[in-house]
């Protein structure tokens, strides 16, 4: 079967990179012209930090200023666990049992303890430095796939725990959200007092939420679509 | 000329990875490059914002951060949706593959069945 | 211009090269390794840019898992290529 080119490809080239370096200069052009702004949100997001519950703006961001963002996110979150789940499901649950210790099992041995504690630390130090639940997940999912790769059975998918886990975060969130209704009567505001230690609920079980979810995504390639 | 601020320096440098990013996604046939591309522009898109949250040198904006920080996530994520559906096209065409060879195994096999009962026929008339 | 821009200019044309590379290299796996590469400069980038949280997620999340994914398609697609190149290969023989 021939396909049939209704225009000289070549043309088509040439055209495409013109474009492309039209709307290039422009950007440039524009990026250079713009006019100098002063920043009111910034200025009343760092003035407000003390209410927030937490002293790192990024994560007073987030989870206070932003948290319907955040929630939306978890929610996407979920549905791509969702979608990337079946892959996982369809394979033959074999036995693999390394006949000798690998090599990547023996890094893993040195590597999976000392990540655990420096996740745990991230989440921990992220109220006041750079840190917080998104980098804690990271590295939890790469513990998580350093040990798919020396063939150590790590999680179960069909298991109704771990579904729970993958929903996890956003349970949270949202028991947060109704908690706070009562005390607050408002959508997701959080009285200066608790808001921190509300920040660290979410963001404790967002961890392993969004390190399942990363896992999962990593272990559908790896070891679906046989 | 203009006062080469770091903002204005990332900024300039975050629309020459978009073109780059956008050029390579159009002209390249290669699904895995596409893929490539698009975090590319991802990455670049992400630049602009971290660029406009440095303009001020006292500062930092945190605004511009959260949001690239949720971006990064989804974008991996993303990203591991189009593998899935690549993986699952290749594995789709090998299937292809292999019922066109094995109908052409067949029509070839009974092409030979055929003529070799036409012989007989022809050397008895 | 001070030492600051100079650091700042020599890291956006280490970004623009290995980014132009990406799509100029033959072999889809060193694609793949200069994407990985490409990522770790970027959190160079945005430690210059005093954005430390983004570079933390970005090493881990944008390099890394990225790239482990990236190379575990490479290999599912890739071993379907040469198993097939096989299957013909043998096809012609008989």
């Amino acid at each position: 079967m021939q396909t049939y080119w209704l225009v000289n490809q070549r043309a088509i080239n040439i055209l495409i990179i013109g474009l492309v370096s039209v709307l290039t200069v422009l950007l440039i052009v524009a990026f250079i012209e713009q006019p100098v702004h002063d920043n009111a949100l910034r200025t009343l997001a760092l003035d407000n930090l003390e209410k927030t519950g937490v002293s790192n703006p990024v994560t007073a961001v987030l989870l206070n200023y932003r948290a319907y963002d955040t929630y939306m996110e978890f929610a996407v979150f979920l549905c791509v666990a969702v979608a990337v789940v079946p892959y996982v499901l369809d394979v033959q649950v074999s036995a693999q049992k390394p006949s000798s210790e690998s090599q990547v099992l023996s890094i893993a041995k040195v590597f999976v303890p000392l990540s655990i504690i420096m996740g745990g630390y991230l989440l921990w130090i992220g109220s006041s430095q750079p840190g917080g639940a998104f980098q804690a997940s990271s590295l939890l999912a790469g513990c998580l796939v350093l040990l798919s790769l020396a063939n150590v059975k790590t999680i179960d998918f069909s298991k109704v725990r771990i579904r729970l886990l993958l929903s996890s975060g956003l349970l949270a969130f949202v028991a947060v959200i109704i908690l706070s209704f009562f005390q607050t009567r408002g959508f997701i505001i959080l009285q200066p007092t608790f808001a921190g230690a509300l920040i660290l609920f979410v963001e404790f079980f967002a961890t392993f939420a969004i390190s399942v979810t990363l896992f999962l995504c990593f272990e559908s390639i790896h070891k679906g679509h046989l | 000329m203009i006062m080469l601020t770091q903002s204005i320096l990332f900024s300039i440098c975050a629309a020459i990875l978009l073109a780059i990013g956008l050029m390579g996604f159009l002209l390249t046939s290669d699904f895995l490059r596409k893929l490539l591309a698009l975090n590319v522009i991802g990455m670049a898109i992400f630049m602009v914002l971290i660029a406009a949250a440095s303009a001020d040198p006292n500062a930092i904006d945190p605004i511009p951060h959260a949001m690239v920080l949720t971006g990064i996530v989804v974008a991996a994520a993303g990203t591991a949706l189009g593998l899935n559906l690549a993986s699952k096209i290749a594995r789709f065409a090998r299937s292809i593959q292999n019922e066109n060879s094995t109908q052409q195994n067949k029509t070839v096999g009974s092409e030979k069945v055929r003529s070799e009962k036409h012989t007989p026929d022809g050397k008895g008339k | 211009m001070t030492g600051n821009l100079w650091i700042d200019i020599l890291l956006c044309l280490c970004v623009l090269f290995i980014a132009a590379s990406i799509f100029l290299v033959k072999n889809t796996f060193s694609a793949i390794v200069l994407f990985i590469s490409l990522g770790l400069v970027v959190t160079f980038c945005w430690i210059r840019l005093n954005a430390i949280d983004v570079a933390i997620a970005e090493a881990a999340i944008g390099s890394g898992l990225t790239g482990a994914m990236l190379v575990a398609a490479w290999r599912k697609l890739s071993s379907d290529n040469s198993k097939n190149q096989h299957r013909k290969d043998k096809e012609k023989s008989e």
